[in-house]
């Protein structure tokens, strides 16, 4: 029998997700659980495995091509379909390509652009308002409902139509860029989507604050060679500095704080989860280390790079991207440059980001002598509903306190 | 050979074929429909819905007065003649035909009868009782609808029926088997039963009405034991032979009796096939799916752009109503197209639900989920129930077997289904249906003041049960 394979929802909240590439054509025969393809979303690339064994009858969806979490992707003719499953309805088959020789002199204004969706996971709207949506060309699913229960109004989709959406502080209308002769134009999609949603969010919902502040890290740098030596790993400076965030979040932990904007409330973590920024070809991806107060210098070190690699490679897992409590972004890490401040954008819903730079010489003053010091410069931004100058001051003090005496962390 | 030029050709003039070439006539195209039948209708009209409805409004009625003496009127059994029952459903067929080639010809779209099939690209031949007809068309609608499945075990005998010759009452009184225990064999167990006949149904699945939920069904069957002499479930006809005496039917399955049994008729009722093969769709390469139905998308496009398919032929429910709304659908696409009108092109089928009615005694009804399928597709529902029982109307009118129930969706309280079982189901799930497709919380429906005493207060007594302010129910009690 035909069984219908929806794109699954791999982790919560996932609405939609980008096709990456197909392990099967149509007409191969597959195994249950083997590869089938793998999308890309939500920062990581997710292999996805076929849910029965028999012939792949059909498959939908392009590289690249971003379809919504329910979108059939692949057809199945197999014995024995999954438990649970749903056999495939006759009404909603997809029409197949027609014989071109039968095609009609008639041009079709629209080809067929609708998906008939899911009665469960159709959006609510009373017929009228799913009429003027058609009318109108709009997909229901990207306008805000102001309804009861996020029913979609007839109001909401006229107020589409003219540019503005409910609920994000429609007080100004945005106008398109015009099209010009020459202009080319890319749609954001997959992780650049994902980015750029992310610092909307952050930048909207957080007050932000930022400070900066130097200081002098020699001590800091002679550990690490010291520590590499009689390890005999390489230990990161980015693990270094999550090390020693961990006394400072422990004595001011405000800065480990979230921020439940749906409920104004203030989330107190158990534990201290680093998302460290991990630049990839695709833009940034945040993976987390978990529990840093319960780890060894060289445990946070060697997750560090192993999280990294993998999400360069983009085979990072969902759960390697969730649960983070404050960012660290090592800016000094790339380029030739050297980054001396910057404000940089707390990681809603978290209350807090530390960037650092590379450490390279400096003059500074000690004992009223000007002498070359080995600087490392740090910047934190923050979410000033709870958080205030102050505190990021004390905060700082004790993480500098750290990198400048290391051996302190022996009495914290 | 004649040849004729159209916008639109409908092949198939039933409640979704008429429905099409009627709306798209209004929206300025010129319109032909190819009915094979003499009289525009299709299978509702003259052989299905309506003539099953004058007959099973008279059945009510021998119930209803059969009941009466409880309330203190007493009245002769009654004196049943089948040639007038039938004359008066011949009656109520012709007058809705008429009137429906009175509304073709006032919009001057065309009738040729004759069987339409598809010769070429955009290209049909109507085959009539005196030649043939070349259509050429900019588009066509493809709505010849099924007929009824035939089990090839039966004889070929007259006194196999199937739901169109059973609506010929062969005779006034004898015994019959009804082979199907769905809405259409159950309707005809009504008739015949109410007519004095002597009725088994057999039915292959473990439960009649297989897509209506159970507790529906109970009520249906507490009812009905009386009047009907066996049901057989998870039972199947394992032989039938012609015999002078009447038709020897032999059963096999969980419920079939020992012996083979004897009856007058046998009615098989097991199902409907797509006529979609009378077209000659191969001739143009419109896909068909293993069972003989076409895929359409949304817009009812069949996989070749300018030709669509609507009603029984698509599959899916199997319901007039749903025809005519598919009907008006591709009449805007087409319209739409051809008058490069492209809000109009845009219109697609997005009905959330497709109300089922069986107009038995009592009715079933319902309309969107149904308990079993949101137990099925793992959705969180509640359930609010109102029983007739504690309906001061349905006391009154000797029907407290009934109950009215809503299913809302958990999280957010909106209508996601409901049915009704007892008298005049069919007439109030109307507005169970409008409630859904308008996204209704329960409080929209509990809160709209339905007029008392009716039974179709029932549904904004379901309503208030599920808000927990139903007075008419003990306190929190109303599940």
């Amino acid at each position: 029998m035909r069984y219908e394979f929806q794109l699954p929802d791999i982790g919560e909240g996932l609405t939609e997700a980008v096709i990456a590439s197909w392990s099967v054509a149509a007409g191969d025969t597959i195994n249950e659980d083997d590869a089938l393809c793998a999308i890309e979303t939500d920062k990581a690339l997710v292999e996805i495995t076929a849910p029965c064994t028999g012939m792949v009858v059909e498959i939908n969806g392009a590289p690249g091509e971003t379809l919504p979490v329910g979108t059939v992707i692949a057809v199945f003719e197999t014995e024995k379909p999954p438990i649970g499953a749903k056999i495939a309805p006759h009404a909603a088959a997809a029409p197949s390509k027609p014989p071109e020789e039968a095609r009609s002199e008639a041009t079709p204004i629209a080809a067929a652009p609708f998906a008939a969706k899911a009665w469960s996971t159709a959006v609510r709207a009373t017929p009228a308002t799913r009429k003027l949506a058609r009318e109108k060309g709009i997909d229901l699913e990207t306008v805000t409902g102001t309804g009861p229960g996020g029913r979609v109004l007839q109001s909401d989709v006229a107020r589409f139509a003219a540019g503005g959406q409910a609920g994000t502080g429609n007080r100004f209308s945005l106008a398109p860029i015009a099209h010009e002769p020459g202009q080319t134009r890319r749609p954001l999609t997959g992780l650049g989507k994902v980015i750029a949603d992310q610092m909307v969010r952050s930048v909207t919902m957080i007050p932000h604050a930022a400070s900066a502040y130097r200081c002098e890290a020699s001590r800091f740098v002679a550990l690490r060679k010291q520590l590499q030596e009689r390890l005999g790993v390489r230990i990161s400076f980015t693990a270094m500095v999550m090390k020693a965030m961990v006394p400072a979040l422990q004595k001011y932990p405000a800065f480990n704080y979230s921020f439940d904007d749906t409920t104004n409330e203030i989330v107190i973590p158990p534990s201290i989860n680093i998302g460290f920024a991990a630049h990839t070809d695709d833009g940034l991806i945040v993976p987390v280390v978990k529990n840093c107060e319960a780890k060894s210098l060289a445990e946070i070190s060697a997750e560090v790079d192993r999280l990294a690699e993998q999400a360069r490679t983009r085979q990072i897992s969902v759960e390697n991207l969730r649960g983070g409590t404050i960012t660290l972004s090592n800016v000094g890490s790339h380029g030739r440059v050297e980054i001396t401040g910057g404000r940089l954008i707390v990681n809603h819903p978290q209350a807090a980001i530390i960037g650092i730079s590379r450490i390279r010489p400096f003059p500074i003053v000690r004992d009223g002598q000007v002498v070359v010091g080995q600087c490392l410069d740090i910047n934190t931004s923050y979410d000033h509903r709870i958080i205030d100058g102050i505190a990021a001051n004390l905060f700082i003090e004790r993480l500098v306190d750290v990198i400048e005496e290391p051996g302190i962390m022996l009495g914290l | 050979m004649t040849k004729i030029e159209c916008d639109l050709l409908v092949i198939g003039g039933g409640p979704g074929g008429y429905a099409a070439a009627f709306h798209a006539a209004d929206l300025g195209l010129r319109v032909i429909i190819a009915e094979r039948r003499p009289k525009l209708g299709g299978v509702c009209l003259n052989v299905g819905c309506i003539p099953s409805k004058t007959y099973l409004h008279q059945a009510a009625l021998i119930r209803e007065v059969s009941g009466a003496s409880a309330a203190g009127i007493s009245f002769a059994p009654p004196v049943i003649d089948i040639d007038a029952m039938r004359a008066y459903k011949n009656s109520v067929v012709d007058r809705l035909t008429t009137a429906l080639n009175g509304l073709a010809s006032a919009r001057q779209v065309r009738t040729v009868h004759g069987c339409a099939r598809l010769s070429g690209p955009s290209q049909a031949i109507i085959a009539m009782d005196d030649g043939e007809a070349e259509v050429a068309y900019k588009h066509c609608v493809i709505a010849v609808g099924s007929e009824p499945t035939r089990l090839p075990l039966l004889p070929d005998d007259p006194r196999i029926l199937d739901s169109t010759s059973a609506l010929e009452l062969p005779a006034s009184s004898g015994t019959l088997l009804i082979i199907g225990g769905g809405i259409i064999g159950l309707e005809m167990a009504t008739i015949y039963s109410a007519l004095g006949w002597m009725v088994d149904v057999v039915e292959l699945s473990d439960g009649i009405m297989p897509d209506a939920d159970r507790d529906l069904v109970a009520i249906w069957e507490k009812e009905n034991r009386p009047h009907l002499r066996d049901i057989w479930l998870h039972t199947s006809v394992a032989s039938a032979k012609a015999k002078v005496k009447g038709i020897e039917v032999g059963f096999e399955g969980r419920e079939a009796p020992a012996e083979a049994r004897i009856y007058d008729f046998v009615l098989c009722a097991v199902g409907r096939r797509s006529n979609a093969a009378d077209v000659d769709p191969d001739a143009v390469g419109v896909a068909l799916d293993g069972r003989g139905f076409i895929p359409v998308d949304v817009q009812m496009r069949t996989n070749i752009p300018d030709i669509f398919a609507i009603g029984d032929v698509v599959g899916g429910a199997m319901l007039a109503h749903k025809a005519t709304h598919q009907g008006h659908v591709v009449a805007e696409v087409i319209a739409g197209e051809q008058l490069a009108d492209s809000a109009m092109a845009r219109t697609a089928f997005d009905a959330l639900v497709i109300p089922a009615v069986a107009y038995t005694s009592p009715e079933v009804a319902w309309a969107g989920l149904t308990e079993k399928q949101a137990k099925t597709d793992g959705r969180q529902v509640t359930v609010a129930r109102f029983p007739w029982a504690a309906s001061g109307r349905a006391i009154a009118n000797r029907c407290t077997s009934g109950f009215t129930k809503l299913m809302f969706d958990a999280a957010q309280g909106y209508l996601v289904g409901g049915a009704i079982v007892g008298p005049g189901a069919g007439e109030m799930i109307g507005e169970i249906a409008l409630a859904i497709e308008m996204g209704c919380q329960k409080e929209d429906i509990a809160l709209t003041i339905h007029p008392q005493p009716t039974l179709g207060e029932t549904i904004g007594l379901a309503a208030e049960a599920e808000m927990g302010i139903c007075t008419d129910l003990p306190k929190k009690t109303g599940q």
